[in-house]
Formats: structure tokens, C-alpha cells, sequence
């Protein structure tokens, strides 16, 4: 018995001290080659010898394959620029991004990348596997120079903390762009029972009650939902009625340059008091925290929730008129805000270009295309006369096959370009987020715009050592808030456990965060 | 090497030629993973490799033990492992037993290859079961409940209702497969014991107890062992697929934990900490169980 | 008189033991009839609960939906190659482990079947076994499915013990008089009265190839070499319903639709493991017997 263990233990050693022996020393990445013939500074093609590049990202469920994407395949025409595409379904796209970056066998670009700050910091400036870009940007994308100088803001935010540039985003600069979920309610229902649209939190309250009562949609069944939320990370949505903003997609408000999370604030605490009272009286859509979305779609397009809060009619297109949009609302401290503001920046990772790529140039401006007008509008809407045409205003209108077709507008769309899903590197502007965004839609935001906070930020850039005390509390910190935010709504804990949740969120670390925050903040 | 030994070993190498191929892949796939567990004790950096990332010492599996949950998902990985093994354990053996007793041999075979089906389904099928019945509208734990008067519940939805939904329905899914083994085993018990019994006065009841179980006890010694081993490694798989926000405060264990921060969030250095805790737990668990069980019994797995 | 009570006494405990047969067979069979009946009725009068035990409004609409799906037929092909192929090379290198190992005169045997049973508690880990799948270069191919689950050692347990106690050595020594080679005498004798524990393999690896999805979550890219598990989750736990081809219907509908093809994916994806087990039970009841229980 003895001697089996030693021999069991000798073979391992020997295979520890072989397998050590065969690792191949990491070799160094060599600096991109210079060699691309026939690089065009401006215009098209880009290249006048075809140039591949290989490309990895995530496919919605709606997109065709990345190859059959109509728009895709004429850029290529256009650019000169041949793309492999190695796209992966988004269902297990975190598994499989972040398996390729452990095993260091990387893309030359990664397209609709998904790329958290973490992770740029990680990839860009500990690893770097992803190269800087700020040489290249100023060589090569004027289109996108061009905004960061006129937004200064989103320069700071996808600046990291080492001064450089790992990634490019996509941006939103239309009206409809700075604010995420906007606020719709029944119309049809509020005639009905000669209401108007609330102005106060009480209003809202009450006409909530009536639509639960007094069945509006007349149907004879209590079917009607007073209020949707569609998911429990979108419960904060109410917030800037209680003076609760949304700043770096956030719970923080920032006020004189100092940051501040709210999730221990009494106004949060009255917050989530009054969203337990809607749940208890059964005004909340009793399954907002399941992540059901078939049922909410499904809710959606019956016409079912009285009020609710969504970003597009896109989804409701159908029932979009019995619909409108009203002014925020009035809190009990006096507040009137819309919290969910954007700062035109949608997603700060879609773009990256790889430490392999030997043609860095040539992606560059392969990407800067979408920063343009005319490529956000080639993008977005593809080629005039086969996919779109201009209507009497000069806005552009897909053709009817696209807008009818019966697999479902989303589906065709998707064959087209990688609009379904978003979080694509390109600018979205007033003229062309009509993709997604009807007029009404349009509508509805230029109403809550005013409402909006003065100054939207952006979560500031870490350093490596920051990044990696942040991944530590925030992985406890979300968890804990999501769990004790729901358990408070749906009443599973009593608010005497207020001061409990409150210590719990200083031992695994708010100050510390805020500090964190504070510090890369004043680095701005 | 004596001579006598490298003539045992000239005799058989046909046999070592046929083991070269199987052992080579226990050396490819099981051994040189085994060498990338140091990244624990690395701050692992993909462009540098394994071998030459620096030394982070113990600074992952500090930041583990630091966690906020790390007493939440230690308890949860122990009690769901407990709970499984108090009720998972036993009740093979319980029908096993029973099985045993039946006379009809018509309802025997019956209930045994009844009893086998549910183990040829898959997890994703077992979940998705699981989801179906749940449903607070029209499932049927809650028609079936609601009969005793009992309010509808999303059950699975429910963190306290995770850990007994997890165990009832592996145990409706293995217990009629677990039970093959003791079954063979009882049919091996000399069949002159019984009749003793029999002439003695035995009730049957007193049969079970004092032939069948004694009958049984060796080869219940070695699968608890076996299964000791492993405690802290419940079904992965079933349990990532059960989960979903609400349950989350019970239903996060250890080996979820790794996937979702290593494989989902990247944080190789971090999980692979974790994981390397997890390993060297269910390694002490093995040795202890087995050196109980020897300490009491001469039964051992080694 | 004391004969009768006896009697009367073992009578009870019959039919307490019968009545306990019953119960446990409901609880095991309800499930899956229910399953099977919910699949063939009409998803309305599931949804409303009206189904309890038998079909109600029979259709065959779900199943229409199921089988029009290109995902699943192609998922079901791929499991299928996954599971033939595998399981041919988990029989082959199992036994070529086992039977080695079961030989008590092989020499350094307690050696290494302890180096190999050792890996059953202590492994590498995720990503280590990823990088190494990478590194090898079978990463997004069949391969990459197959080659890392090659040998199941739990399985090599219950086979070299099968060998162990069913093969006795004097057959080996009889053998080994008639000049024949120990790989002869693996063929020619041993095989040929192993046929139970080589059923037992094919249906433990086979069931396992059928309903694996981890491996394939992780290794693979490319979908069209997706497993039907995968398939699977995305339908019955993701709710990608949507691409089942049901847009042409109103969403109220849609939902229901949704929630009516889940039972029949059910059925569909269970029923090839079910129809192979009664055919591979007799042998297999014996060799788990045999192989499992030690000494």
C-alpha cells in the first residue's frame, strides 16, 4: 500500500516537473507589422488590396449569420476590407469571451464586444491583449475625433485610468438617446374614467387604484396591470420622483464633484416604501422580479398595463396609440426627475482591436465609417432604394417588405444589419434612431427631456489595483442589494430590518466603493 | 529491479501496450489540467502564460474567505450535500428492501423498471419538469397542494423551497437506478440464513433487520465512502439550471460561484482559489469518512 | 393456532409491502404520463389546468411545431454522431484500461489504477481543462465533445471489478498454457462472457453523451454543432421560443404556444433513451450486479 502511494506520487511529480518543462516560455507579442499596400487615408475602398481580418462577437438571437448580413456584405464591397467572422450567440457569449482571452487566442477586432470597464482594464491595461487606440484614432477616425471633441464628456469616460484608449463605444446623441426608459401610459383607460395623467405621486397612486378597480379596458375581467416594470434591475426607475438619480448607470448622485450612493438614504428607504405599497395593493405587476419577458411582452402588446415604463413602442407598436407619454412626476419631497438619463454613451466596450491584428490601420477605419452621419444612416438603414427610401420629409422609411414581413419586423431587420440587440460601434443621431424609435416615441422624450439632470456621467476608469478591489465589493454589494431591494418590495422583510441592511452594506464595503469611485472620479 | 520483477513485467507487455493509450490520456486530460491549478496562487495574466505570471500568494483565496457570502454559499453547498445525502442515501436502500419483499414477481419487475425511467432523462428535462409544475397558474405541486388547502406558490421561485425541491426530484430520478446495486447485493445473501430465521419465529420485519441489513452493510460502507468523496460536489449542472434571481440566497454553491466568476466574469486567478478550497475540502472529507469507517468496520475503499 | 397468526402476520406485511409498491410507482409514473398526455393536448386547456391525468382536445399541433424546428433536427443529428461515436471510443478505452488492471498478476497494478482513480478527487478545473482543449487544437470541433470525456473512471471502477470477479484466474492461467496471448485471451475468452458489463458501458456512456450540454456550452462556437441538450435549454429554461416559427399568430397565443411545445420537446428529446433501455435491461441489471458490488 505504502510503496503504491510513493510510486503514485513519483509519477505525478515527474509529469508536474515534464508538463512545467514543456511550457513554451510566453512569448513576447510582437509589434505589429507596418505592411499594409495600398492604405487610403480617406474615402473608399479603404484598402485597394483586399485586406482580412478576423472578427469575434456576440449575434442576437434576431441577426442573421454575421456572412449573410445584406449591409455587411456591402460594406465589403465598398471597403475592400474582408471580414471573418467568428460570431457567437449572445446566449453564452460571457463564457466564451472570457475562455478566449484566458487561452490567449485572440481575434484581430471584436465587434458588438460586450466589453465591460473591468474587463478593458484587465485586457487593455494589465494583459494587453487589446492595443491602444489613441495613435490610430488620430490618424485614422476623423468621424469619431470629430465627436469626442465635441462631447468632451465621452472622451473622459472611455479614456482609461493610464490615459489610453482600449476600446470604442456606441453612442447615442438623438433626442430620444438621452434617457432610457420612457414613461407611457393608458390613454384609452384614463378617458374612460375621466382621469388625467398623474402629476404627484399620490395621483399616480390613485389613478393606479382606479385602473385595478374599475376595469377600463371593459373587457369584464380583472385582467389589467396598473403598472408594469419590466425587470428588477429597472425598479429604480422612479427614483428621481424621490430625488434618487441614476448617475454612472448607477444608485449615485453626484453633487458639487462629490459622489454619493443613495442605497442607505432615508429617501431611498421612503422610495422603497412606496414601491411596497404598490405591490402590496397589487398595483406593481406582481411578477416584475422573474424576468419573464414573454409574459411582459405578451402583457405589452394585449394593452394590459395601464402605466409603464419602456425605452421604444417599438415592441407595442400595434397598440402604440391607445398610448402616451406625461411629464415626470412630483415626489413627496417636492422632487421632479428623470432619473434614467444617458450620457450618449450606450455601451463603452463594442469595439477593440487585438495585440495580433496586423492591420490595425485598416480597422480603424473600417470602424470610423459608423461615427458618420452618412454611415450611421448606411448602418442603420443599409442602401436607399433596395432597403429604405426617403419619405416627403426626407426621412428615411424602410421599404414595406421589411416593415411587413411575416416573420416579424425584428427578424427582418436582422437580415440586414445588427441593428436587433444594439451594441454595435457606431453614432446613433435624430436622424437616424428612427430605425427603432417611432414618432410618438420621439414625442414622448422631447416632453421628459426637460426633466432630465443638468450633468450625466459616465463611470469613471480604474486602474488595474482599483479595478480589482472594485470587482471584489460590487460582486457581493449587487448581489446583496438586489436581494434586499426585492425582499423589501415584495414585503418578505419588514423595514425594521432597515438599519440591518444598512450595516450589512457598510461591512462589505459602500465606503470603501465610494472612496474608490471618489478617487478615480477626481482624476477626471 | 529484481530479475523475477522484470520478468513478470516481460510476460505482460502486450497488456502495459494496451494500458499506454488510456494512461496517456489520463496524463493529457486529467494530470497536466492539475498543472494549471497554480494560477491560484498567480495573478494570471493570458499574454504571459501560466509559468510567468507573477505571484500573487494568497491573495485570492483571502479574498474568498473576506467575501460577504462566503459563509452564505459554504452553508449552502454543506446543508444542500447534507440534505441530499440524509435523504438520497437511504431511500434506495429503503426500496431496494422493499423491492426484495415483494412476492408477485409481476409487480416486481414492474416496480423496478418503473422506477429505472427517470434516470435516462436529462437535467435540462428534469429543470424544465420542475419549472412546468412550479407554475403558480396551472402547475400541478400546486393543484396537488391546493387540494389540502395550501395557497399557490411559485416554487421555484421560492428560496426556501429550493433545497427540498432539489432533493425530492433527484431522488425521484435515482432512486430506482441507486437501488440496483443493494438489490444484487441481496440476492447474494445466502438463502439459508433466511430459512433459519424462519424456523426461529422470525416475523419478517425481524428478517430485515437482522439478515438483510447486515447482508447489505459492506457495500453500504463503500458507496457512503464514495459518496463522502464527493460531498461537496452536488450536481453542478442541475443545480446552475434551477437557479434564477429569487432563489439565488440558497441556491448559490461553491462550484456555481466558480463558474460564474471564472468562466462568466473572467476572474481566472479568483475561482480557480475557490476551487482549489473546494478540492482540498472534498479530499479531507474522503480521508476522514474513510478512516471512520475503518476505524469501525474493516471496510475500506483503499 | 400459533401457525395461523403466522400466517395472518406475514399476510399484512404482504400487503403493506404491496400497497408501498403502489404508492412508489404512482409517484415515479405521474410525472411522466403527465408529461405525455400534457404534450398531446390542447395548450389551452393545460395552461387553464384541466389536464389532469389523460389528453384533453387532442392535437398535434405542438409536435408540428417541434418537428418543423431546424435546430432540433440538427441538435438530434449531432447528439446522435456524439453519442455513437463517443460511447464506441469510451467501450474500447475502458476496457482497454480495465482489463489490464483487473489481472491480479499484473504487475504494478495497485500503482495504477490508484494514479487513475486518484483524478476522481482531484482535478484540474475549468479552465486549466479549457486551456488544455485549446492547446491541443480540438477546441469548437466533435472532438472537443468527445475526447475529454474518453473514460468516465467511476465506469473503469465497475468494469475492472466486473472482470475481477466474473473471469477467474485460472482461466488466465489455462490460456497462458496454450501459448495464447494475453490480448488473444481478451478477445477470444474474456469478451465473449462479458457481455453484460459491456452493456452496462454502452447504456451508462451512451445516457450520459445524450444528455451532456456543459461540454458543449464551453467548447463549442459554432452552432451548427450544437448538441440537442443545448437546443433544449434555449427552448424549455431560456424561453427562446420566439424562433419557433410562431410569429404568424397573435402573442396572447404565442405564449400559449410557447408553453404547449415545451412538453412535446420533452417527449421528443427523451423518447430514443427510453426506447433503448428495455433492450439493453436484461443484460444490464446483470452486469451492474456483477460490477458494482465489491468482493
Amino acid at each position: 500500500m505504502k510503496r503504491s502511494v510513493l510510486v503514485v506520487f513519483m509519477l505525478v511529480a515527474l509529469l508536474f516537473s515534464l508538463s512545467a518543462a514543456g511550457n513554451k516560455e510566453a512569448v513576447a507579442p510582437a509589434a505589429p507589422a507596418k505592411s499594409v499596400l495600398g492604405l487610403n487615408a480617406t474615402g473608399f475602398p479603404i484598402v485597394t488590396q483586399p485586406v482580412s481580418l478576423t472578427v469575434f462577437g456576440a449575434r442576437d438571437q434576431n441577426q442573421a449569420e454575421w456572412k449573410n448580413v445584406r449591409m455587411l456584405q456591402e460594406y465589403e464591397k465598398r471597403s475592400n476590407v474582408q471580414m471573418v467572422y467568428q460570431e457567437v450567440p449572445s446566449q453564452g457569449y460571457d463564457e466564451k469571451k472570457s475562455l478566449l482571452f484566458a487561452s490567449n487566442d485572440l481575434p484581430d477586432v471584436f465587434v458588438r464586444a460586450q466589453l465591460s470597464k473591468v474587463e478593458i482594464a484587465k485586457y487593455g491595461m494589465e494583459s494587453g491583449q487589446l492595443i491602444p487606440l489613441n495613435d490610430l484614432l488620430a490618424k485614422y477616425a476623423p468621424n469619431f475625433m470629430a465627436i469626442m471633441a465635441k462631447y468632451p464628456t465621452i472622451k473622459a469616460s472611455i479614456t482609461s485610468a493610464d490615459g489610453n484608449i482600449y476600446a470604442l463605444p456606441e453612442l447615442d446623441l438623438s433626442n430620444t438617446g438621452r434617457m432610457g426608459f420612457k414613461q407611457w401610459i393608458n390613454k384609452e383607460w384614463l378617458a374612460k374614467l375621466q382621469l388625467k395623467a398623474p402629476t404627484t405621486t399620490d395621483e399616480l397612486v390613485t389613478v393606479l387604484r382606479a385602473f385595478r378597480d374599475n376595469d377600463p379596458n371593459g373587457n369584464g375581467l380583472k385582467d389589467e396591470i396598473p403598472l408594469g416594470i419590466r425587470e428588477a434591475s429597472s425598479i429604480y426607475v422612479l427614483g428621481g420622483a424621490f430625488g434618487l438619480q441614476n448617475q454612472m448607470k448607477d444608485t449615485i448622485n453626484i453633487v458639487d464633484g462629490k459622489i454619493h450612493f443613495w442605497l442607505k438614504d432615508d429617501k431611498f428607504k421612503s422610495y422603497l416604501q412606496f414601491l411596497n405599497q404598490l405591490y402590496e395593493e397589487k398595483l406593481l405587476w406582481k411578477d416584475y422580479y422573474k424576468r419573464d419577458l414573454p409574459s411582459w411582452r405578451s402583457n405589452l402588446s394585449n394593452a394590459l398595463f395601464g402605466a409603464f415604463y419602456m425605452p421604444y413602442s417599438d415592441v407595442f407598436l400595434k397598440v402604440e396609440n391607445q398610448f402616451t407619454g406625461y411629464t415626470p412626476i412630483v415626489g413627496p419631497y417636492g422632487d421632479q426627475l428623470w432619473s434614467d438619463a444617458n450620457s450618449g454613451v450606450l455601451a463603452v466596450g463594442a469595439f477593440a482591436i487585438s495585440n495580433i491584428c496586423k492591420n490595425p490601420e485598416v480597422a480603424m477605419r473600417w470602424v470610423d465609417y459608423f461615427y458618420s452621419e452618412e454611415g450611421s444612416l448606411f448602418f442603420r438603414y443599409g442602401i436607399e432604394g433596395e432597403t429604405y427610401k426617403l419619405n416627403e420629409q426626407g426621412n428615411p422609411v424602410f421599404m414595406d417588405s421589411i416593415l411587413k414581413d411575416p416573420k416579424g419586423f425584428m427578424t427582418a431587420l436582422g437580415q440586414i444589419n445588427l441593428v436587433p440587440g444594439g451594441g454595435f460601434p457606431q453614432v446613433i443621431t435624430n436622424d437616424t434612431d428612427g430605425v427603432v424609435a417611432s414618432a410618438l416615441t420621439k414625442e414622448v422624450s422631447a416632453m421628459m427631456v426637460p426633466y432630465l439632470p443638468e450633468k450625466v456621467y459616465l463611470q469613471p476608469s480604474f486602474t488595474q489595483e482599483e479595478s480589482e478591489q472594485y470587482v471584489a465589493i460590487v460582486q457581493d454589494m449587487y448581489k446583496y442589494r438586489d436581494e434586499a431591494v426585492t425582499k423589501f418590495i415584495l414585503g418578505e422583510w419588514d423595514f425594521n430590518k432597515w438599519d440591518e441592511y444598512r450595516a450589512t452594506l457598510d461591512k462589505i464595503g459602500l465606503p470603501k466603493l465610494e472612496k474608490l469611485y471618489q478617487q478615480a472620479f477626481d482624476r477626471l | 529491479m529484481s530479475k523475477r520483477t522484470l520478468k513478470r513485467i516481460y510476460g505482460k507487455l502486450d497488456l502495459f501496450l494496451l494500458l499506454l493509450i488510456p494512461l496517456a490520456w489520463y496524463v493529457v486530460f486529467k494530470y497536466i489540467p492539475m498543472y494549471g491549478l497554480q494560477i491560484a496562487f498567480r495573478r494570471f495574466n493570458p499574454s504571459l502564460g501560466i509559468a510567468a505570471s507573477p505571484w500573487a500568494g494568497m491573495r485570492y483565496f483571502n479574498q474568498f474567505f473576506d467575501s460577504y457570502y462566503f459563509w452564505e454559499i459554504i452553508y449552502n453547498t454543506i446543508s444542500l450535500s447534507i440534505y441530499q445525502l440524509v435523504i438520497g442515501f437511504p431511500i434506495p436502500i429503503v426500496l431496494a428492501l422493499l423491492i426484495n419483499e415483494i412476492q408477485s414477481k409481476h409487480l416486481k419487475k414492474t416496480i423496478q423498471n418503473i422506477t429505472y425511467i427517470p434516470h435516462f432523462l436529462s437535467v435540462v428535462v428534469v429543470v424544465s419538469m420542475l419549472n412546468l409544475f412550479s407554475n403558480v397558474d396551472y402547475g400541478i405541486f400546486n393543484r396537488f397542494f391546493g387540494l389540502f388547502g395550501a395557497p399557490a406558490v411559485d416554487y421555484m421561485a421560492k428560496a426556501q423551497y429550493f433545497q427540498t425541491l432539489f432533493v425530492s426530484s433527484t431522488v425521484w430520478q435515482s432512486m430506482g437506478f441507486n437501488s440496483i446495486i443493494y438489490i444484487a447485493a441481496l440476492t447474494a445473501i445466502d438463502s439459508t440464513l433466511y430459512e433459519a430465521a424462519t424456523i426461529d419465529g422470525c416475523s419478517r420485519f425481524q428478517k430485515i433487520l437482522h439478515i438483510s441489513l447486515p447482508g447489505l452493510l459492506p457495500t453500504i460502507l463503500i458507496l457512503f465512502i464514495m459518496r463522502m468523496g464527493s460531498l461537496m460536489e452536488i450536481g453542478f449542472e442541475k443545480v446552475l439550471l434551477m437557479q434564477n434571481p429569487i432563489n439565488m440566497s440558497s441556491s448559490e454553491i461553491i462550484s456555481t460561484f466558480i463558474y460564474k466568476n471564472g468562466i462568466q466574469k473572467g476572474q481566472f486567478s479568483y475561482s480557480a482559489a475557490v476551487g482549489f478550497f473546494n478540492s482540498i475540502i472534498n479530499f479531507g472529507l474522503l480521508v476522514i469518512s474513510n478512516s471512520l469507517v475503518k476505524k469501525f468496520t474493516k471496510t475500506s475503499l483503499w | 393456532m400459533a401457525r395461523r397468526s403466522f400466517t395472518t402476520d406475514d399476510q399484512v406485511f404482504n400487503s403493506v409491502v404491496n400497497v408501498f409498491s403502489i404508492i412508489t410507482i404512482l409517484i415515479v409514473l405521474y410525472p411522466l404520463v403527465f408529461v405525455l398526455s400534457a404534450s398531446f393536448s390542447d395548450p389551452d386547456l393545460v395552461l387553464k389546468g384541466e389536464v389532469l391525468l389523460l389528453p384533453k382536445g387532442i392535437t398535434l399541433e405542438p409536435y408540428r411545431m417541434v418537428l418543423q424546428n431546424e435546430k432540433i433536427w440538427l441538435g438530434y443529428r449531432n447528439t446522435i454522431v456524439y453519442t455513437l461515436l463517443g460511447t464506441a471510443i469510451n467501450l474500447v478505452m475502458t476496457i482497454m484500461l480495465a482489463y489490464p488492471l483487473s489481472r491480479k498478476d499484473m504487475p504494478f497494478r495497485r500503482a495504477i489504477t490508484l494514479f487513475v482513480v486518484f483524478t476522481m478527487y482531484f482535478n484540474g478545473g475549468m479552465i486549466p481543462t479549457y486551456l488544455l482543449v485549446r492547446d491541443i487544437g480540438i477546441y469548437d470541433s466533435i472532438w472537443a465533445i468527445i475526447l475529454p470525456v474518453a473514460i468516465t473512471t467511476y465506469n473503469f471502477i465497475i468494469a475492472k471489478t466486473f472482470f475481477e470477479n466474473s473471469i477467474p484466474h485460472e482461466m488466465y492461467e489455462s490460456a497462458m498454457i496454450d501459448g495464447s496471448s494475453n490480448i488473444r485471451t481478451l478477445i477470444s475468452i474474456v469478451l465473449p462472457v462479458s457481455s453484460s458489463i459491456i452493456a452496462v458501458l454502452i447504456l451508462f456512456y451512451s445516457v450520459s453523451h445524450w444528455n451532456s450540454y456543459f461540454s458543449a456550452l464551453i467548447y463549442l462556437r459554432d452552432e451548427t454543432l450544437f448538441p440537442l441538450q443545448i437546443v433544449l435549454r434555449d427552448i424549455l429554461l431560456l424561453g427562446q421560443t420566439e424562433q419557433m416559427g410562431t410569429n404568424e399568430v397573435g402573442m396572447g397565443d404565442k405564449i400559449k404556444m410557447a408553453e404547449g411545445i415545451k412538453y412535446s420537446v420533452i417527449v421528443v428529446s427523451s423518447l430514443p433513451v427510453l426506447i433503448l433501455y428495455p433492450f439493453v435491461q436484461k443484460h444490464f441489471v446483470k452486469g451492474v450486479m456483477i460490477g458494482a458490488v465489491k468482493g
